[in-house]
């Protein structure tokens, strides 16, 4: 079976580099996409969500937030602003941190526009830490 | 001549300074190391951001954004980063000698300066037009203080303020190299040439989602500040790579000099020596004679 090759980048590192896979969904702005050998070239921007990366040596979970995704030939290049993986995730952390954003949320106080979407992107990268976590 | 006396003690204070060079090596080594790991982090991304605009804006007919507009403004900004603190060889005047020649090479343009690290400042800041100093709250400038620093001078050049916005930086090659160079980073060009060679590299265009315009408009600016970012860590990276090269040589003269001053002490003792010898031995002669 043919494969690709996957680059994951983000300004705080390289996460994956020239890793074999043969199968990829990805999150983008509208939706999920999959991503097979042989895909056409595609340049889309990202969600925030997971991504679930299958390479024969098994399947691997990443999260990403706002970005771009290029598809071309057999390369994949995926730039996101921020990227981490299953192993990485600290579940009391991501607990906490969703409770507090639940809570400030909850509208026992008023909140500024900024602030409300400040603690809406908290509670979302909180949920989606906690959706890896349990991936692993 | 100088006496023993005068040599141990010119000993002991070069002694001194070896310890000093020889920590300060040590704390630029660490320093540096984490630095590169940022830069070298940072690299792969900015260059993947950078080469996906040229390629889309070359692919999409006719897109013209605010940041590629070129202005009929003969002012420009140029933004220096260097470094707050001396002691790190040829860092800071290097970039100075890059200025200076960017400035005659560019006499028609309305230059000012605004500065990051105040070392090239005081050191130039007599010959041109001097502006305002940015400083981080800590020694590590973080994104969102960097991305400050970069929006106003991309809000200067948008509303025409400014015709141009430049940066002037050391770029990091490796721990012993770096490169002083300036750079245009508004508006952003894209050549002709480069454009044709990038449409004959790709016959056939992407499938974009949502549109090509759409994806441009949200790419460029992230682009711009992640040229001023990498800017920056890469100024970073070269002070401690430069410091800790001028700690090791301070520390190689040093060592040296104390070889040097050891031996000038030494044989002057032996001569002490050698002739109160001589005053004791002709002494007893001349009691014996």
């Amino acid at each position: 079976m043919s494969a690709f090759k996957l680059n994951l980048f983000t300004p705080k590192g390289v996460v994956v580099k020239d890793l074999e896979c043969n199968d990829i969904v990805i999150p983008t702005c509208r939706g999920e996409i999959n991503i097979l050998p042989d895909h056409t070239h595609i340049l889309t921007e990202l969600g925030t969500g997971l991504m679930t990366v299958k390479t024969p040596m098994g399947t691997r979970h990443y999260s990403v937030t706002a970005g771009l995704c290029r598809v071309l030939k057999d390369t994949v290049t995926i730039l996101s602003f921020t990227s981490e993986k299953a192993e990485e995730i600290d579940m009391e952390r991501a607990k906490s941190a969703k409770a507090k954003a639940t809570d400030r949320l909850s509208g026992k106080e008023s909140l500024s526009d900024v602030d409300l979407l400040k603690f809406r992107r908290k509670l979302e990268r909180a949920e989606l830490r906690i959706r890896l976590a349990n991936l692993k | 001549m100088a006496n023993i006396k005068d040599l141990k003690k010119k000993i002991k204070s070069t002694k001194g300074t070896l310890k000093i060079t020889k920590a300060m090596k040590l704390v630029s080594a660490a320093k540096l190391n984490k630095a590169q790991i940022r830069i070298l982090g940072l690299r792969p991304y900015s260059t993947e951001l950078e080469s996906t605009v040229r390629t889309v804006s070359a692919l999409a007919q006719n897109y013209s954004n605010n940041y590629f507009q070129v202005k009929n403004n003969n002012k420009a900004i140029v933004l220096v980063v260097s470094s707050d603190k001396g002691l790190c060889g040829g860092y800071n005047s290097q970039l100075a000698k890059a200025i200076r020649k960017f400035k005659v090479e560019n006499q028609d343009e309305d230059l000012k300066f605004v500065w990051i690290g105040k070392k090239v400042r005081d050191l130039i800041s007599k010959e041109v037009n001097a502006g305002q100093t940015y400083t981080f709250a800590k020694i590590e400038p973080t994104y969102e203080e960097v991305r400050k620093i970069a929006d106003e001078l991309s809000h200067q050049f948008l509303n025409g303020e400014v015709g141009k916005v430049y940066v002037a930086y050391n770029s990091f090659i490796s721990a012993i190299a770096f490169d002083s160079k300036v750079r245009q980073l508004l508006p952003m060009q894209v050549a002709e040439k480069t454009k044709e060679e990038i449409k004959s590299k790709y016959p056939y265009d992407f499938k974009y989602d949502p549109s090509a315009e759409t994806i441009l408009d949200t790419l460029v600016p992230e682009v711009y500040l992640t040229t001023v970012y990498t800017c920056v860590l890469d100024a970073i990276a070269s002070e401690h790579g430069s410091r800790m090269n001028a700690m090791e040589n301070a520390s190689k003269n040093s060592k040296e000099m104390v070889k040097k001053l050891s031996l000038k002490m030494n044989k002057l003792r032996q001569a002490k020596i050698t002739t109160e010898l001589i005053e004791v031995v002709s002494g007893a002669e001349s009691l014996n004679g």
